[in-house]
């Protein structure tokens, strides 16, 4: 094997060229067939700003290699540096969704996935649908029909 | 990407990681997402990445050699949980060293009577449990003299404390007028007072609830129950301690034919069988007020059916299955309040 890491070049929407190492992008299923084809040109991503795959590279980078990892430390480490790394807004939240599903980055993805679902715990179906920007399509018929009678949702 | 609205797929994926609370609360987000809270796909990765536990508690027989309480998990219950155990409803066996029965089930939390000591005429003591948890409470009793009808488990609210109501039909025998109606004793149990409430009896044919003391099933607030003579539903309002008496929406039911009461995208449905327990229709009531009901397709998913498990049970050990409840359960501790 040569020691010599490979480079890849990425290109987002909005023109930003990105260099990852051939391992992180291996990660990336959507394109992994491009990288292991030997692909030397910038792999255009018309789905992901700039500002997002940074976010994507920065947490893959971290990532490789440290999962598997079985020193306590270490997960304990990249644990805490998980939480850091989330601390971002709905919109940036839901763009790393879209792009880890985009670019197929499984860990990625679950991560993110299972934050979305954490934040709304103890939210009101009101809040929900502000956060998801959801809008009410039920009749207030129907609405009583799924609710009941039920104070016991109204609350939290 | 700059829509902020996430695409439906993405929606599955969150919510199929939300908490089991949680899921029945989106179901009031909307249409959709009604829809998919209700998907069988959903639900059932649900279950792995939750570890919730679905399925059914099974009451075979009151023998002590025995085990009474077996839990059967429906298919999308991962065999073992997070944490690497295999859930058994065990501990609901053997509370306190005697055995228990299971009464009635909703939302993990499980209703069970447990034999009382021979020096108090082996009156049972009322207990409420979550058996995901071990957790346990003793609850007062009810008048036990008088023979049990129908039991039925509502929860409120599971969080921050738990809120409940229980509902015991039970015969009177003293005031047996006639040989065509008889009066029943309707009691109410309620988790903020802690105690049991008489309510006004009911008068009802003799045979109204029968031998037919199937498991009812809980939507939006009600209990409903299937009654042999005559065949029908009785409705309890467990909110506001009143009931009616509804009729199938078919008319009556053929020779060997039985119905069971399930819950359809969180509607009452009724699923009609034939004697080989072959489905021979399915209606969803899809007005509450005005009880309008309306056939569905043969191959509707039924989320939850009895019928099926009862069979499956059957065939594989011999023993008939005495009482079938519903057990759907996260694995999160549960406040009983602070007095218990």
């Amino acid at each position: 094997m040569s020691s010599k890491k490979k480079v890849i070049t990425l290109r987002s929407s909005d023109g930003e060229i990105f260099e990852v190492e051939e391992a992180v992008a291996l990660e990336w299923l959507t394109i992994k067939p491009l990288v292991e084809s030997g692909c030397t040109d910038a792999i255009p991503l018309p789905q992901v700003t700039g500002n997002i795959l940074a976010k994507v590279i920065e947490y893959c980078k971290k990532h490789i290699g440290a999962s598997e990892s079985e020193d306590r430390k270490i997960l304990y480490e990249l644990e805490s540096w998980d939480a850091d790394f989330i601390k971002v807004d709905q919109g940036t939240l839901f763009d790393l969704i879209r792009a880890a599903d985009y670019l197929t980055i499984k860990t990625l993805f679950e991560f993110t996935c299972q934050t979305v679902a954490d934040t709304i715990k103890h939210k009101t179906i009101e809040e929900v649908r502000h956060i998801f920007r959801e809008s009410n399509d039920f009749t207030p018929e129907e609405e009583k029909e799924i609710r009941g009678k039920s104070w016991w949702l109204q609350g939290l | 990407m700059s829509s902020s609205q996430l695409n439906s797929d993405l929606n599955h994926e969150i919510l199929s990681r939300v908490s089991l609370c949680m899921l029945g609360r989106c179901r009031l987000v909307n249409k959709e997402w009604n829809q998919i809270t209700h998907e069988p796909n959903v639900v059932s990765l649900h279950s792995s990445r939750t570890g919730t536990l679905r399925g059914y508690l099974i009451s075979s027989s009151r023998r002590k050699d025995t085990a009474p309480v077996t839990f059967e998990p429906t298919m999308c219950t991962p065999s073992k949980n997070h944490r690497g155990d295999t859930f058994s409803p065990g501990f609901v066996q053997t509370v306190g060293g005697r055995s228990v029965t299971v009464e009635a089930s909703h939302m993990g939390i499980v209703l069970c009577l447990r034999d009382g000591p021979r020096k108090h005429h082996r009156v049972p003591q009322y207990l409420i449990c979550k058996p995901s948890t071990g957790q346990w409470a003793v609850i007062p009793n009810p008048r036990t003299r008088s023979e049990t009808m129908l039991f039925s488990l509502a929860v409120l609210r599971s969080e921050p404390t738990l809120r409940f109501k229980i509902l015991r039909v039970s015969r009177n025998r003293q005031t047996c007028a006639n040989y065509v109606h008889s009066s029943f004793r309707c009691e109410v149990f309620n988790s903020d007072l802690w105690e049991w409430r008489r309510l006004k009896d009911i008068r009802l044919p003799v045979d109204y609830f029968g031998l037919c003391i199937g498991d009812g099933v809980i939507v939006s607030g009600n209990s409903y129950a299937h009654t042999k003579y005559p065949d029908g539903i009785f409705a309890f309002d467990m909110l506001n301690d009143t009931w009616e008496v509804m009729w199938l929406p078919f008319g009556e039911l053929g020779q060997f034919e039985q119905v069971e009461l399930v819950k359809i995208e969180g509607r009452l449905g009724i699923v009609r069988q034939g004697w080989d327990m072959n489905v021979l229709e399915i209606w969803v009531m899809e007005d509450r007020c005005n009880k309008v009901w309306r056939q569905r397709r043969k191959d509707l998913t039924v989320e939850d059916d009895p019928g099926a498990v009862k069979d499956s049970y059957f065939g594989r050990t011999t023993l008939w299955p005495e009482k079938i409840l519903r057990f759907c359960s996260d694995l999160e501790p549960v406040d009983f309040g602070p007095a218990h």
